[in-house]
């Protein structure tokens, strides 16, 4: 039997990934900032003896894309085979979705509308006629609250109906007498033997007027006076250009129909969070909550993983003993268990402490739309090292893991903006780094270190964009939506830490075990000293730090979380509170480990995104303002 | 009926979008976010260390904030909804 490739295409924040969760059991990171699944996630599932293939797609506010995420969405929708497409329509913004579903019908593909949010909807005061737009425009409407899962499984009921009935005609919304009549016209004059992929004939013949680049360059070549007489006559006839001229055609059969299907009453229930909303984007109030978000933020994260770091701590310190008998039997087999025990006691009692906290409170606040209101805070400020405010997006999701926040640069329409984003992005502490902060900030110095070097990494990540910035063009204006507020979901923030737990057990933990226990084979047999000598001259020599962490630092590359594990292996300790460093040295190395490589994982993200030279240049500059910056806190040590 | 741009117009009263001046690109953007010459919004802040807010009152649309720099471009007139 074969099976059915069902797309989720909308706009963004239109509760795709929330519709595509509930389907699946793969979560996609959903979040309530315009635009953050920026990559195809793909699911399968079964309803009534029948597999489908479901694809959520990244939100794009029409099908002329803007920045990469967009494309993808566009390309996908263009040249795949697609069995149905599920239009994800947001019901507050009923108007401005209509107007994606207006130019997905024109692909004339088989569509199915999920009218999302229409409960909220009605909260600010808009009554819509779930049935009235099925019979308008001739295709399966579903009304569904993805958040509750309510009408999902209508909505894949009436999606194997399409799927398995004859094909239906689906009429596509006209245009006014003048551009119809043109673009017919258009249509009929399409040459019979290009293959458009997924678009329909009237597709195109809409694209070559509205942006010429979608449509093949044979057509266009065949059929440049036609086009080009189409055009001229629209923009005498509407005063306007091309493209502007066709949005607005389709802007206006949204609003129509948007006005046909439903009516307005009382705004209620939203009056207090949007009062709560202003009080975020004021300009004082709101910076000050958010530097107040920040410390809690930090200081949940640092005590709650001391909490668990000493509770687990004392857990796995039972294991050790139990090994001893084996020292008896062979050295290297003890070395092998106790390098696996002591890569346990890493990830289990000072990784995992960190990450879990961090994650959870990420998880608990994507979804509520603060994360726009951070961009639009520091839009300002971010101006300054020549971003904007949209970056920030990427920023936050890097503080997780730095690879994901890569692809979530993504969104950003100018390559300028998201290369050097893609370039600053390292900087930021990711849960790896943040548990090394933490860990050892903890067993030396205390969270006011953790603090300081919080706020010298900010200082580098602004230093460093001011200064590439010097070498590039102006940044391009900003344009964001800011989604209305949420309230945050503890029980989404449990699902999704869940999942992002199973990833760390499954995907890391063995690693660093292997990790580990490699370590212990070097030292079986004496390759890392080889490693050490070569890494001396800058640890030892310039920074003054054990020349034996060299070894950790190779293996860091890989993950970052191998550093901490082996810093204590690496010098011969059982936990971090005994490692023979002066205070002084353990800020340096600190220091040092947030800043100084991409790790593996960043590494090939970035290639794949921005190619070879992009990568080389990052990891020279994280290399440089390590060294640099590891040297200026060793001479802070040495003048105060 | 005053004619301004967006970053000069006061805030909390409707405006209608007279012109876009702006290039082809920031069009599009604005069109797809569903910003349209003849619409009515309302600007809902004035600050020189934020973005401009503004909402859609033709559309009901959420809140978008503008850079400062094409508010600039965006022109607005006073006439009454």
């Amino acid at each position: 039997m074969n099976s059915f490739k069902v797309v989720l295409v909308g706009q963004p924040n239109a509760g795709k990934s929330t519709l595509f969760n509930v389907l699946s059991d793969i979560k996609a990171a959903t979040s309530n900032f315009a635009g953050t699944s920026v990559k195809i996630i793909e699911s399968t599932i079964q309803l009534q003896g029948r597999v489908f293939q479901l694809l959520d797609l990244p939100g794009t506010y029409s099908l002329n894309a803007v920045d990469d995420a967009e494309k993808i969405t566009q390309k996908y929708l263009l040249n795949e085979k697609i069995d149905l497409i599920i239009n994800v329509v947001d019901s507050t913004l009923l108007a401005r979705s209509l107007e994606l579903t207006a130019e997905l019908l024109e692909l004339e593909l088989p569509l199915v509308v999920a009218l999302n949010m229409q409960d909220e909807a009605e909260k600010r005061g808009l009554k819509i006629d779930p049935e009235k737009l099925e019979k308008r425009l001739g295709i399966p409407v579903v009304s569904t609250a993805a958040l509750y899962g309510k009408g999902v499984l209508q909505l894949m009921e009436r999606c194997l109906i399409k799927l398995t009935e004859a094909p239906v005609f689906q009429p596509v919304l006209p245009y006014t007498a003048h551009v119809e009549t043109l673009v017919q016209k258009l249509a009929q004059a399409l040459p019979n033997a290009v293959d458009f992929g997924n678009g329909s004939r009237r597709f195109y013949a809409i694209k070559a007027i509205e942006n010429p680049s979608m449509v093949p360059d044979k057509i266009q070549k065949s059929l440049s006076a036609t086009i080009a007489s189409a055009c001229s006559e629209i923009k005498d006839f509407h005063q306007r250009d091309c493209f502007e001229s066709i949005a607005y055609e389709r802007h206006h059969q949204a609003m129509k129909l948007s006005e046909e299907i439903s009516f307005s009453t009382s705004r209620r229930q939203v009056q207090l969070r949007d009062r709560f909303d202003r009080f975020l984007l004021h300009p004082l109030f709101g910076r000050f909550f958010l530097l107040a978000y920040f410390l809690v933020f930090f200081a949940i994260i640092f005590f709650v993983g001391n909490l668990l770091n000493g509770w687990l701590g004392s857990v796995l310190a039972i294991l050790p003993p139990l090994l001893l008998p084996l020292q008896k039997v062979s050295g290297f087999l003890w070395l092998t268990a106790d390098g696996l025990f002591q890569g346990l006691a890493g990830s289990l009692g000072i990784v995992l402490p960190y990450f879990l906290p961090l994650i959870f409170l990420n998880s608990l606040f994507e979804d509520t739309g603060y994360l726009s209101r951070i961009a639009f805070l520091l839009d300002g400020l971010l101006h300054r090292i020549g971003l904007h405010g949209k970056s920030v997006a990427a920023f936050i999701l890097g503080f997780g893991c730095t690879a994901p926040a890569l692809y979530a640069t993504r969104i950003l329409e100018n390559k300028r903006d998201r290369l050097l984003s893609a370039l600053l992005l390292p900087f930021i502490p990711c849960s790896a780094r943040n548990a090394v902060i933490f860990a050892l900030t903890a067993a030396f110095a205390g969270p006011v270190w953790a603090l300081m070097i919080y706020l010298y990494v900010l200082l580098v990540i602004a230093a460093t964009g001011k200064v590439i910035s010097l070498f590039l063009a102006k940044p391009g204006g900003l344009i964001m939506e800011i989604p209305d507020l949420k309230s945050p979901s503890w029980r989404g923030a449990v699902v999704k830490t869940g999942q992002k737990l199973k990833e760390f057990t499954i995907q890391v933990i063995p690693l660093l075990l292997l990790g580990s226990v490699a370590m212990s084979w070097l030292g079986y047999l004496r390759i890392g000293p080889w490693i050490d000598a070569f890494f001396s001259p800058l640890l030892q020599g310039v920074l003054g730090l054990p020349a034996q962490l060299g070894t950790t630092l190779v293996f860091g590359f890989f993950r970052k979380e191998l550093i901490i594990v082996m810093a204590g292996q690496a010098l011969g300790v059982s936990s971090l509170a005994l490692l023979p460093m002066t205070l002084s040295q353990i800020v340096v190395f600190i220091v040092f480990v947030t800043l100084y490589f991409p790790c593996f994982a960043t590494f090939v993200v970035m290639w794949k995104e921005f190619g070879w030279k992009t990568v080389s240049v990052s990891a020279l500059l994280s290399v440089l303002v390590a060294a640099v910056s590891a040297y200026l806190f060793k001479l802070l040590f040495i003048f105060f | 009926m005053k004619i301004m741009s967006l970053h000069q117009a006061p805030i909390g009263k409707p405006h209608k979008i007279m012109e876009i001046t702006a290039g082809l690109e920031s069009r599009k953007k604005l069109l797809a976010m569903g910003i349209h010459v003849g619409d009515f919004i309302s600007k809902m802040n004035h600050s020189r260390w934020s973005p401009v807010l503004i909402r859609n009152l033709t559309t009901h649309s959420s809140k978008i904030a503008i850079g400062h720099g094409l508010a600039k471009k965006i022109m607005v007139g006073d006439e009454q909804l």
